[in-house]
């Protein structure tokens, strides 16, 4: 079973995400700061990350840029979260080292193939 | 009792100096009482104090303008003594497009309206200020109007600072709205998947309308966002190369569902090889908005998107065969909220920002103009013009 790192403020987003998640097979961890979000990246070393960019604590991007630069940081997809695409948000995310991009609202069949698509993607690069 | 009066001509005056002086003088001497000061005085308040002073005829011709307004507008006395006010510090259209004659015409006709009104105004360099105007009617012997009497202040400055100020508030109180928007979305959304169990047809159909209705809040907050966050001029175009038929494309996919639903055509005729470089999303954006209100308005017949080069700047044009607009309510197309009379029998649903969002994305993020052509009962028109090649800052 794979095991996903939320990193999201919101409560009421956190639930939602977490939820289907779990409903589509997923073990979920939960960060509610940067920081947070960070160590237990670090620590729990998940199948992938879903970052909310809009974070209290420290910005979503220097939370990728951290984990990017730590040795096991390469390895873990992420998968960026904002609430609204502000122009350049999805170019400058995958530029900053995100895999992949989710737009709120959250549709969960969306985020589901987009979780498919990038995890999968990432193991054909380790069996490679 | 007895005066005698004298009266002494001048040459034909300069500015500012008086036409003549009058001397009254009774059986204990002379005295002076034409006043050269107090003349003086008033003449400085008129044409120095730090408002435009006016005076034009009914027709919109202009008999006086006091100095500080000839410095404003930069002109000469001679230059603007005579010509009509439209077409000189009144420009034919505003910025946002309106004509500007009918405003002289509104003037005379209804004063009581047009007492106090800003407007645009214009510069003999061309640049446009905002006035905020009084205007007094003096009426003739005939109970007509003898002139019109207009003072204005300059408010450009002042306008700005509040636009800029309202345009930060809406921007981060939409924000803010988007947050809880957001959840509701996301967990209706989830229950109407049958992600939390099977629902019954009652459910599915009250939560799929509060899913559209949520929807629907979420479009309205996003199109009010971009106009604030346009107008505050915290939008900057990302140009990036590409082909004007995908764009269409993309388009296409968000009307292909509803044309279908209504037996309409769609159709597009772009050479496959013009390849373009502009704010691809943005772009997109105003397709997306021009197909949308096409397909609402059209109950026959289809929608073609075409193409063609005009003066080195391309031209793309979204026409339908639906219900046309009436000329005079052209002006009014393009102003936010605004449902045309002619089109409130149509159940439109939208944000009625639509077309007003398509125009501020043309002309201020892709640095083009937006024009429509229609006829009722025929069809319209929308054209968007906008360089071939834009220059902007690398994403």
């Amino acid at each position: 079973m794979k095991t996903a790192l939320v990193i999201e403020d919101n409560i009421d987003n956190m639930v939602l995400i977490t939820r289907f998640l779990k409903k589509f097979g997923y073990e979920t961890l939960q960060a509610f700061s940067g920081k947070e979000g960070f160590e237990m990246t670090l620590r729990h070393r998940p199948d992938f990350v879903i970052l909310d960019i809009q974070l209290p604590d420290i910005e979503g991007t220097e939370v990728l840029k951290r984990i990017r630069t730590c040795n096991i940081g390469e390895s873990i997809p992420i998968i960026a979260m904002t609430a609204y695409a502000m122009t350049g948000d999805k170019a400058n995310l995958l530029a900053a080292g995100c895999n992949g991009y989710i737009e709120k609202p959250i549709d969960p069949e969306r985020v589901i193939a987009e979780i498919r698509r990038i995890t999968s993607c990432f193991e054909g690069k380790r069996v490679g | 009792l007895q005066f005698r009066v004298q009266i002494a001509a001048q040459q034909p005056p300069a500015r500012g100096t008086l036409l003549a002086h009058c001397f009254v003088s009774d059986t204990q001497g002379t005295k002076y009482v034409s006043g050269t000061a107090l003349e003086k005085e008033y003449r400085d308040l008129v044409e120095n104090a730090n408002v435009v002073m006016l005076r034009w005829t009914p027709d919109g011709k202009i008999t006086f303008v006091n100095e500080f307004g000839l410095k404003l507008f930069g002109y000469s006395e001679r230059e603007l003594v005579g010509q009509h006010v439209v077409g000189s510090i009144v420009p034919e259209t505003d910025s946002s497009g309106r004509e500007l004659s009918p405003l002289i015409q509104g003037i005379c006709s209804d004063p009581h309206k047009f007492e106090h009104h800003i407007n645009e105004n214009m510069c003999r360099n061309g640049e446009r200020i905002w006035i905020s105007w009084t205007n007094r009617l003096v009426p003739d012997a005939k109970s007509g109007i003898k002139e019109i009497l207009s003072v204005g202040s300059e408010i450009t400055e002042r306008l700005k600072e509040m636009e800029r100020l309202k345009s930060i508030f809406i921007a981060s109180m939409s924000h803010e709205l988007l947050t809880p928007l957001n959840s509701i979305i996301g967990f209706t959304g989830m229950t109407l998947q049958g992600l939390s169990g099977d629902l019954n047809e009652e459910q599915r159909d009250n939560l799929s309308r509060s899913y559209q209705a949520s929807k629907h809040l979420l479009s309205l907050i996003t199109d009010v966002m971009d106009i604030s966050k346009i107008e505050a001029g915290r939008v900057e175009a990302v140009p990036e190369e590409f082909g004007l038929i995908e764009v269409v494309d993309d388009a296409f996919d968000t009307v292909r569902s509803e044309i279908r639903e209504k037996g309409l055509r769609l159709t597009a005729d772009i050479p496959e090889n013009l390849r373009i470089r502009t704010d691809r999303r943005r772009l997109l954006q105003c397709l997306i908005n021009l197909l949308t209100n096409a397909v609402k308005f059209t109950e026959r017949g289809g929608v073609h998107v075409s193409s063609s080069e005009v003066d080195g700047q391309l031209e793309i044009s979204v026409s339908d065969t639906g219900i046309g607009i009436a000329e005079e309510d052209v002006p009014k197309l393009f102003e936010p909220f605004e449902r045309l009379e002619s089109h409130l029998r149509i159940k439109a649903g939208g944000t009625g920002l639509g077309l007003y969002l398509t125009k501020k994305l043309v002309t201020d993020i892709l640095r083009g103009a937006v024009k429509v052509r229609s006829k009722v009962g025929e069809g319209s028109t929308f054209i968007i013009r906008i360089p071939k090649a834009l220059q902007g800052a690398q994403p």
